[in-house]
This record gives C-alpha cells, sequence and structure tokens, in this order.
C-alpha cells in the first residue's frame, strides 16, 4: 500500500517510532555537527575581519553595490518559503501528504529565516547601527521612510519571522508533551518547561485546533507576500533587469522551487538515518517531485518571458541586459542556472527518476545551486550593465564572500541538526490524525 | 470543602470514547467531565462540543488583525507627517505604500493575539498536573475524567466501566 502513502500503524508505535529519534546522537550526527560548527567559524572569523576591515574586503564596489550577500539573502529567504507553504497553504488544502515532512520543513523555514535575516546586517557598513531600519522614537525625531520598498522589507521578513517561529511552536507543544511523558532526567525537565504544561484535554484541543487554522491562515497570505516585498527591493528600482512586473510571482514560485528542493536534501539522508520509511515513503516524495516539476516550469517560463518582454520593450538597456546575461563575461553562471532550473527538473517527467532517492537527493543540490545562480545573475547581472557603458564595471568576488556563504550553511545546520536531536522532526500529533489502525475501520 | 471525587478510565479505542462521551453527555455529565487523547480527532470533537458555542479564539485574531491594520496605517502617516520625507514628488500620506506595512502589521497582530488568546483559553503555561492525567495520554489511549461528589463516586465508575473503561480509579480531590 505504500504507493498511496498509507501508514498502517497503531498509536502507541508512532511514539515510539518518533521519539526514537531523540535518542542519543551516533557519530555520523557528530562529525556532521563538527562539520558544520567549524563551517560557521570560518564565516564568524570573515565577518570579523570585514568588520576590522571595513566592507571594501567584500568584493562589492561601483557600480555593483549588492553582490554576493543580497544574493545570499535571498537565497535563504526563498529555502524558507517552502516551509511556510508545506505547514500552512497545504494545510489548508488538506493534502495528506505534506504531514510527516511538515514539521522539518517548518524547522528549516525558522532557521533558513535566521540565516537569511544576517546577511543585511552583514552587509551594512557599520553592522551594529542595523536598529536604525526600525521606526523607534529616538533624539533627533527622525522617521524611517515608509516609501521604501527596502523598509517594507525590514517589516516583511521580521513578521515572517514572528509568525512562522510561533506556527511552528505552537505546532511542537503537543508533541514536546508526547515526548516529556516518557523522557526522564534533564531532558524530563526541558520537556517539560517547553510543553507549557500541555495535557491534551478536550478543551485544550479546542482552542489549539482554532488557532491552528488560523495561523495557517494568516501565513497563507504572508508566504506569498514576503517574497513578492524581497522581489520590489529589486522591481520598484529602474535597473534593466529588474524593473519588471513579473517578479513577485516569479520570486514567489521560484522560492517554493529551491525550498522543496532543500526540504528534500534534508528529509532524504534524515529518513535513512532514523528508519522513517514506514512514514516518509516514496509516495510523499513523489509528491514533491511533481510540485518541483511543477514550479520549474513556472520559472522556466518567466525567464522566457523576461527574454521576450525584453525584445518587445525596444528598450536598447533592457535589451542589452538581456543579450549580456546569455553571452557576457558572466555567461557561466546564466548557462548555469539554465541548466540547474529548467533542464535537469525536466527528468522528474520519468517516474522511475521521480522515485529514485538517489537521484532526487543529487536533483535536490543541483536545484540549490541553479537557484543561487538565479539571484546572483538577476542581482549582479543587471548591476554590471546599467545605463552608461562609462559607469559599467566588473565584480571580484571575494575569499571573504565565500567564506560567509560558506559560513551560512553551517550556521543553518548549526540550528537544524540539534533540532532533530532534542525535538520530534516529525509530527506525532499529525500523523496520528491519518494512520490507518492495522484491523480497524476508522 | 466539597468532598468531591475524580474518576478517571482509559479507552483504547476512540469508538469507545466517543460513545462513552455521547452517552455522558445524555446523561447532562458533560460539564464535570474531561476528555484526553493525544490528538485532535473530528468525531470526538464534534460529539463532544455538537450545538455548543465555538471557540472564542476566532474574535481575538479579528480584533488583532483589525488593531494591526488601523494602527499601522496610522503611525504611517503620523511618522510621514511627523518628520516629512519627501520622495518622488509623493504625497506625503501615501497610502499604496502603507498598504504594504499595514498588511504586515495585521498579519503580526493577528498572530500575536491568535497565540496569546489560544494560550490563555487553553490555560497554558500551566506547572500543576491535573490529578487525572495520565502519561498514556500522551502514546495512545484516551482518557475521561469526571469529577463528582463523594456519594457518586461508585456509580459512575461502574458506569464508565460498562462503557469499556479501563483501569478505572477514583482518587480524592479538593
Amino acid at each position: 500500500m505504500q504507493s498511496t502513502g498509507v501508514i498502517a500503524v497503531d498509536y502507541e508505535t508512532v511514539n515510539d517510532d518518533i521519539l526514537k529519534t531523540l535518542e542519543p546522537p551516533t557519530v555520523g550526527w557528530y562529525l556532521l555537527f563538527a562539520t558544520a560548527v567549524c563551517c560557521m567559524l570560518v564565516g564568524a572569523y570573515c565577518w570579523i575581519y570585514q568588520i576590522m576591515h571595513g566592507i571594501g574586503v567584500a568584493g562589492i564596489s561601483h557600480p555593483i553595490m549588492w553582490g554576493v550577500y543580497i544574493t545570499d539573502f535571498v537565497f535563504w529567504v526563498g529555502i524558507a518559503h517552502s516551509g511556510t507553504l508545506i505547514s500552512a497553504v497545504l494545510f489548508l488544502f488538506r493534502a495528506k501528504w505534506r504531514i510527516p515532512i511538515y514539521r522539518v520543513a517548518e524547522a528549516m523555514t525558522v532557521f533558513a529565516v535566521f540565516t537569511a535575516g544576517l546577511f543585511p546586517i552583514i552587509h551594512l557598513g557599520r553592522p551594529a547601527n542595523f536598529y536604525w531600519l526600525l521606526p523607534y522614537p529616538n533624539q533627533r525625531y527622525l522617521w524611517v521612510n515608509f516609501k521604501s520598498p527596502l523598509l517594507w522589507d525590514v517589516f516583511a521578513v521580521s513578521t515572517y519571522l514572528t509568525v512562522s517561529m510561533l506556527f511552528f511552536i505552537t505546532g511542537l507543544i503537543p508533541d514536546i508533551a508526547a515526548a516529556r511523558d516518557r523522557a526522564t532526567g534533564l531532558r524530563r525537565i526541558l520537556y517539560s518547561v517547553t510543553s507549557l504544561g500541555w495535557r491534551g484535554t478536550h478543551k485544550q484541543w479546542r482552542h489549539y485546533a482554532a488557532c491552528y487554522g488560523f495561523f495557517a491562515a494568516l501565513a497563507t497570505p504572508l508566504v506569498l507576500s514576503v517574497h513578492s516585498v524581497v522581489s520590489w527591493d529589486f522591481a520598484m528600482s529602474n535597473v534593466p533587469g529588474w524593473h519588471t512586473t513579473i517578479f513577485p510571482p516569479y520570486f514567489v514560485a521560484g522560492a517554493i522551487f529551491s525550498g522543496l528542493a532543500m526540504v528534500m536534501t534534508i528529509t532524504i539522508p534524515m529518513r535513512k538515518a532514523f528508519e522513517l520509511e514506514k512514514y516518509l515513503t516514496i509516495w510523499h516524495y513523489e509528491k514533491m517531485s511533481q510540485l518541483i516539476m511543477f514550479t520549474s516550469g513556472i520559472v522556466t517560463y518567466a525567464y522566457v518571458t523576461e527574454f521576450y518582454i525584453a525584445w518587445y520593450s525596444n528598450n536598447q538597456f533592457e535589451q542589452y541586459q538581456f543579450w549580456f546575461r546569455p553571452f557576457g563575461y558572466f555567461a557561466p553562471a546564466f548557462w548555469m542556472m539554465i541548466f540547474c532550473n529548467c533542464v535537469a527538473p525536466l527528468s522528474l517527467w520519468w517516474k522511475k527518476c521521480r522515485t529514485n532517492l538517489v537521484w532526487l537527493m543529487i536533483l535536490s543540490i543541483i536545484i540549490n545551486i541553479g537557484m543561487w545562480f538565479e539571484r546572483f545573475n538577476i542581482i549582479l547581472q543587471s548591476l554590471t550593465v546599467e545605463f552608461d557603458p562609462a559607469a559599467w564595471g566588473n565584480y571580484n568576488f571575494s575569499w571573504i564572500e565565500a567564506g560567509i556563504t560558506l559560513g551560512s550553511f553551517g550556521w543553518f545546520f548549526c540550528f537544524l541538526l540539534p533540532f532533530i536531536k532534542f525535538f520530534p522532526s516529525v509530527s506525532i500529533t499529525e500523523v496520528k490524525e491519518v494512520v490507518e489502525i492495522p484491523g480497524e475501520k476508522h | 470543602m466539597s468532598t468531591d471525587y475524580l474518576v478517571t478510565g482509559e479507552f483504547t479505542s476512540i469508538e469507545q470514547t466517543i460513545g462513552a462521551v455521547k452517552s455522558l453527555r445524555e446523561e447532562g455529565l458533560d460539564d464535570k467531565m474531561d476528555v484526553y487523547s493525544s490528538f485532535p480527532d473530528h468525531h470526538l470533537e464534534d460529539a463532544i462540543y455538537e450545538g455548543k458555542k465555538r471557540s472564542p479564539v476566532r474574535m481575538f485574531v479579528f480584533l488583532g488583525g483589525l488593531t494591526g491594520c488601523l494602527g499601522a496605517f496610522l503611525f504611517t502617516s503620523w511618522m510621514s507627517v511627523d518628520y516629512p520625507l519627501r520622495v518622488g514628488a509623493k504625497p506625503l500620506i501615501s497610502f499604496p505604500s502603507f498598504v504594504i506595512i499595514a498588511f504586515e502589521c495585521t498579519i503580526l497582530l493577528g498572530a500575536l493575539s491568535n497565540i496569546t488568546s489560544m494560550f490563555f483559553f487553553s490555560r497554558l503555561p500551566n506547572i500543576f498536573r491535573p490529578a487525572g492525567y495520565r502519561p498514556q495520554f500522551s502514546a495512545g489511549t484516551f482518557g475521561i475524567s469526571l469529577r463528582v461528589p463523594k456519594d457518586d463516586a461508585e456509580d459512575v465508575t461502574k458506569k464508565l466501566e460498562s462503557y469499556g473503561a479501563e483501569e478505572v480509579e477514583a482518587v480524592y480531590v479538593r
């Protein structure tokens, strides 16, 4: 019955299997965690170096004032999106395949926004003054400019971080209570505190169910708005290659595309390590693959539209920009993007590829590389050749930026790896709602 | 000082639990009842709440969202006038760009009041462990607790057993 994603176990076994993931970590986990910490330290070193020597050590200089940091920012915000899509949008659509993956996808969302939030601060010349972005009462009676898309972004990303964190915590409470009732020693104290004394009475479930539904209803428009606002950081300006109305849907589709790939990158090894094959079946991966095919199609369509509109607009700056992308000196980045985001996902049209986890793992990494290059193309290529040829420039990718990018992956996994060892990474509560008890008709 | 007893029984299947809840409602014992389950089940919820009012959380989400929306329009307008920044020959108070701030604040305050009201109505965080609670209730079994006067305790115990409850226990509570 694996093909339809039926989970045939009884309630007690669900607890046993999922709480087994909280057992003391193996050597493999320690190795991964050590690698993540090392990567994070490299990033920390690079950032300290940049603070001490000034922002000039990064590759950004006129005319390319937005470089790899903003690329990383958009990349990580994009990664975050599919978590909310899976936990909120698919919840409203009652898609059953979301159930075993949504917890880890939500964790990924929260930690990816943690990571993304660092980049605008790293990008600042004076990172200590980041709070100037917020409208707070100050001595000089200055207020922020509410007409600036960058300020909209501050509101959008901070709201997104808060709401997705609260949503994540709400979902976790009953599961932590289940972990609490089995734990001993220090863990019992940890779970007793974090479960907030949840007992699962009918009165609690009644408000909980309402609260959960409203969170999903609030998070659904939010997730669509956040990447739209991020895209307006670009689309609201008049830079050729940025100033297009297609950006919001194009960015949202791209975000979901890359996020789903990241969910696969995380869950495929996790499923194997934690023996969760019963819960995360091939059927679930096939569903994710189909959504990847769909969003890959939207992204490809958006690429084609950009070229068509550049030609149709008869605007020479726009036309030159779109000649420059495939044939200019950043051409390898463009073709990399086309291969990773448009060509490689075509393999999913074959069922054999959709159900082969090794291929899905490889493909998900390819897609993530492709989506990083998409943002690279949008941001750097557009700034390289703007209007006046005398003001064109080139970009020197510096080791500081490479180090901080590597560090961001380390930082992300420094949150994710302890999370899957301390808290249930598959929702016990929601799995129980869909299990079919052997020998019983529900 | 009342001398109440808390009678708690454990059920292994959800059908039995639903049956027991229905019977207890018929006998009018449902306001003294606590039903424990490890996950929310629609049939169980319908059996408990049929014909009763819906959770008041929705009202607070609406109020929070409304406050966020109106508040954001007010503070953006006020701040734009208090410190005038003339950008792109636009009016100082340009609603289209404030809509985005207002939208985000609607969601933010809606979500905050959502979780706060849920915590308030579900009595969370709660450091006390209810007398009827058993760790198995978060694993696989379902529980029904009834708070009854001392004289009825034996009666209710038998009743729960007749509905299929196992390990029925009556404890003295204040």
